[in-house]
């Protein structure tokens, strides 16, 4: 199981940081030259060494980013900066507190440059994992402001879908529900409807003690399996892979 | 996972259980060969790669392994339960459905 979790481990960072690439110029090279040090710093991990977080490339790029990010202080191309640090500001070993400080920096960086840019269209969906990192009350406090503000209906559907999972977090299923309808009915050709209709569906068709829907797939062979086909059964369903 | 399930599907042959694999590896081949290699004898549909896989993604499954346990009825009985207490889980619904026979 180790080494899958590993893999899955450095996918997922590589793939954070490469998501939130700028298109060209001084941003895209600092963040083509962090892929390549985090890429061996991984492979070195990977190899056999040990997970020193202190030489993580983090700690060398984030003043780099910052200074990007302050010297194009509410120009477009600041958002993926600032995105770039919140994003990564846990990776550079320090303590909690700072790497917190540092992450609610760039946030407010937004709040106070970006809120009406349809920029953030973009910068919103990266943010959905942030909550440990700069607290889901201030985030939900940001996402509230980018609903309110942002002229982008990309940008403010992704703020609720992503508001909508830190109220799910915070045991208020029902708010979660409420935007997450939202989402769908007033907002039906976004790329947040499609994914909060999933959630609903789970809602509305995957609870316990529910039936479970039918579905019908191939085996490798191009056999049909329809789940039906087992009733009478006890059946765990497994959805598994190696990828 | 696997070596636990392995034994499982052998312990409970005969009775009214079936284990149902949703797979999201690379390509069909792919499985083909961990089915081979890992001596998998239980149903699994190949559903295509995480992104593509229809039953996955309409399940809104988000993480692997997601695991669901239904009942003799088709009725969700329990979600995320792993190895022994899959397992534990599993026997329960049995006795259930061989005492309402």
């Amino acid at each position: 199981m180790k080494p899958i979790v590993m893999r899955l481990v450095a996918a997922a960072c590589l793939a954070g940081a490469a998501s939130a690439r700028a298109d060209n110029g001084e941003l895209a090279k600092l963040q083509d030259e962090f892929q390549r040090a985090q890429q061996k710093f991984f492979e070195e991990y990977q190899a056999g060494g040990e997970y020193d977080a202190k030489k993580h490339p983090a700690v060398e790029f984030m003043p780099r980013f910052r200074a990007f990010a302050e010297a194009n202080a509410g120009k477009p191309e600041a958002i993926q900066a600032l995105l770039w640090i919140m994003q990564s500001s846990g990776m550079t070993g320090q303590d909690k507190a700072l790497s917190m400080n540092t992450a609610r920096w760039a946030l407010k960086q937004l709040e106070e440059n970006h809120l009406a840019d349809a920029g953030l269209a973009g910068a919103v969906p990266q943010m959905r994992h942030l909550a440990w990192q700069i607290g889901g009350e201030r985030l939900a406090a940001f996402y509230e402001k980018v609903i309110k503000k942002n002229p982008s209906d990309e940008a403010k559907a992704s703020a609720m879908f992503n508001l909508a999972d830190i109220k799910h977090d915070a045991d208020e299923a029902k708010a979660a529900e409420k935007l997450l309808r939202t989402i769908v009915s007033d907002y039906p050709t976004t790329k947040a409807a499609e994914q909060a209709g999933r959630f609903i569906f789970e809602i509305e068709h995957l609870q316990i003690g529910m039936k479970a829907p039918d579905f019908v797939g191939e085996d490798v062979h191009g056999n049909e399996i329809k789940l039906s086909q087992f009733h009478g059964n006890v059946v765990v369903i497994d959805f598994w892979g190696f990828w | 996972m696997l070596p636990h399930e392995r034994e499982m599907v052998q312990r409970l042959s005969g009775k009214p259980f079936t284990l149902l694999g949703i797979n999201s590896d690379q390509s069909r081949d792919a499985l083909k060969k961990v089915l081979k290699d890992e001596n998998i004898t239980w149903p699994n549909i190949y559903g295509g790669t995480p992104r593509e896989n229809k039953i996955a993604r309409q399940w809104n499954v988000t993480g692997w392994p997601t695991i669901y346990i239904l009942d003799h009825e088709g009725v969700i009985r329990h979600k995320g339960l792993r190895d022994e207490e899959m397992e534990r889980a599993v026997h329960e619904l049995l006795e259930k459905a061989a005492a309402g026979r």
